[in-house]
């Protein structure tokens, strides 16, 4: 599979007057193939935006590598830069010019018609507002603003940090439903979020940045696999009788608010239901408790799961 | 290069505070010409307005011009790129043009051009101001000839260019500072205090102050202290200079350093 993003041993390090420094990026290795959306995961601070500036050549790694579409960046990002939109923190406009005007200057410097822009504001649900100033755009409609300026290149790679920042619940779908279709046009979003049920929803692979490493990338399903839960969720009428009769039948079990929460694979799950039934208790729910992307972020990037060196 | 111009000009002439001031500027040539038709007397009096004193003698009404159109050039060439660094702009640009010496170069000429093209249009709007009181009764055009003319367009130009090279220098020290009161203050300490003390201390270093080069290169007079002489070609040739090396720095470090968003 050919990559569109490979990244080995980047490291950014900021320097601080009185020679503090602040090390951002930290050895981060990453391939992204072409094509479908991949998901770039982690908390604030984490190096998301960083290890994305260095990419479009906004800021010059302190070591390590970086290559797009197969060219090395930022020494010859010119030469790709017209197959690639990127939107990076938040978009800014000049205030006083209209949306469809930000958007036609900026079509300007790569010879892009007029067309192309009004176009790409259609695409994301701008035109009505348009010819409004940027200036009386909320946060949201400068997001989709951004989005169109990204995609008014047609180009083979999206680069997006944080696309959904400001949007409401309907936008944010919005959003998901244009980048799965992006990704299923063959070309290849790399997306930033910390939406982890946007991400989990829309994209083919995911990578977890934390403290500027990554500790876990690949396909979404193989990253939830990584989640250490294995366990089954049952509803029963008493729940006080259901634990006494699964700690019985020595089924290590716990109860929360509504359901039983029981320590075993979902392929124990006949031991479970013949434990309740033999005293008279019937199973209103089983069900596996499913590890989320969410758990999976947060058990790998919690203090106490970042390896020591990855710490340091 | 002259795509990236003609864009980064629209993008000057958008910039609110540069609208302000140029409408500022135009109540400024209205109000210059409501005052030298009340002020003038009767055409042949003493107090008629001359025309020739437009641009003549020691002490020409445009002068004024010389002043303030420089001044707001500082306050807009500062602005115009402060003011891309306070909103963040410059990062969507990168992602479009990553040529950062070709955006950089492009910006700077954008601030000269708008700068020179404004105050040749305000000059001529300025002077155009005292036609009614000179033709209408209120004073003369005697004098008025070719080589009066040709003095005339000769100051407006040395204006016009004093006032992109303001703007251009103020844009780079912005670039370099990446803030307009930043790049403010760097000037107004400049040429408040530095150039005041060179003044004073070194007297024979005055040729080679920007308020020196300035006011000969705007008059066309040449400069003959008792510390030194400065030629008109020689003052618009140092402040050229001058410019050209905030540019030059101002691009390099522009180059060289990371962009971000604030």
């Amino acid at each position: 599979m050919t990559s569109v993003i490979e990244i080995t041993g980047l490291r950014k390090e900021y320097r601080h007057l009185r020679g503090r420094s602040q090390v951002a990026v930290d050895g981060l290795d990453l391939e992204v193939p072409e094509g479908g959306v991949f998901g770039f995961l982690g908390p604030n601070g984490s190096g998301k935006t960083t290890t994305i500036r260095c990419l479009l050549g906004l800021a010059r790694p302190t070591a390590g590598s970086c290559r797009l579409l197969g060219v090395p960046t930022p020494e010859q990002v010119g030469r790709v830069v017209r197959r690639v939109g990127a939107i990076v923190e938040t978009p800014a406009f000049f205030p006083t010019m209209s949306g469809r005007r930000n958007l036609r200057l900026l079509a300007r410097t790569e010879g892009i018609g007029a067309r192309a822009a009004d176009l790409a504001l259609e695409r994301v649900g701008l035109t009505e507002r348009a010819d409004d100033p940027v200036k009386a755009y909320s946060l949201g409609m400068r997001q989709r603003l951004g989005l169109a300026q990204a995609l008014l290149k047609d180009p083979e790679v999206l680069i997006l940090d944080e696309p959904a920042n400001g949007l409401d619940p309907a936008g944010i779908k919005e959003i998901r439903e244009l980048l799965r279709s992006l990704g299923d046009e063959g070309r290849t979003v790399f997306v930033s979020s910390h939406l982890l049920v946007e991400i989990e929803h829309t994209c083919d692979r995911v990578a977890i940045l934390t403290r500027g490493r990554c500790v876990a990338a690949g396909p979404v399903a193989e990253v939830l696999e990584r989640g250490h839960r294995s366990s089954l969720l049952v509803g029963v009428a008493d729940l006080d009788a259901g634990l006494a009769a699964l700690h019985d039948a020595s089924i290590p079990a716990t109860r929360n608010h509504t359901r039983l929460e029981v320590d075993l694979p979902p392929s124990e799950a006949a031991r479970v239901s013949e434990a309740l039934g033999r005293r008279d208790l019937w199973v209103t729910e089983l069900r596996n408790d499913e590890v989320t992307l969410e758990d999976v972020f947060l058990e790998l990037t919690s203090t106490r799961s970042v390896p020591e060196e990855a710490a340091r | 290069m002259i795509t990236m111009l003609g864009i980064e000009v629209r993008r000057c002439l958008a910039r609110r505070l540069v609208r302000w001031l140029i409408l500022l500027a135009l109540l400024g040539c209205g109000l210059a010409g409501v005052i030298g038709w009340r002020e003038a007397g009767p055409a042949g009096t003493a107090d008629e307005l001359r025309l020739v004193e437009l641009w003549g003698g020691d002490d020409p009404i445009l002068g004024i011009a010389a002043f303030f159109l420089p001044a707001g050039a500082v306050v807009a060439g500062a602005s115009m790129i402060g003011a891309e660094w306070r909103a963040g702009t410059f990062v969507m640009l990168m992602t479009w043009q990553p040529h950062r010496r070709r955006v950089a170069t492009a910006k700077l000429l954008a601030c000269g051009v708008v700068a020179a093209a404004v105050a040749i249009g305000l000059l001529v709007l300025f002077g155009a101001a005292f036609l009614p009181a000179t033709l209408w009764g209120r004073g003369t055009t005697a004098g008025v000839d070719a080589a009066w003319f040709a003095s005339l367009s000769g100051g407006m130009l040395r204006i016009a260019a004093t006032t992109a090279l303001a703007a251009m220098l103020m844009a780079a020290i912005a670039m370099i500072g990446r803030n307009t009161a930043a790049a403010l203050g760097v000037a107004f300490g400049y040429l408040m205090l530095v150039e005041n003390i060179v003044r004073a201390w070194k007297p024979w270093a005055g040729r080679f102050l920007l308020g020196e080069n300035g006011a000969v290169f705007v008059t066309g007079a040449d400069l003959e202290t008792a510390a030194f002489t400065r030629s008109t070609l020689t003052a618009g040739l140092t402040l050229t200079g001058y410019v050209a090396m905030a540019a030059v720095i101002s691009v390099a470090l522009f180059q060289r350093r990371d962009i971000a968003a604030t």
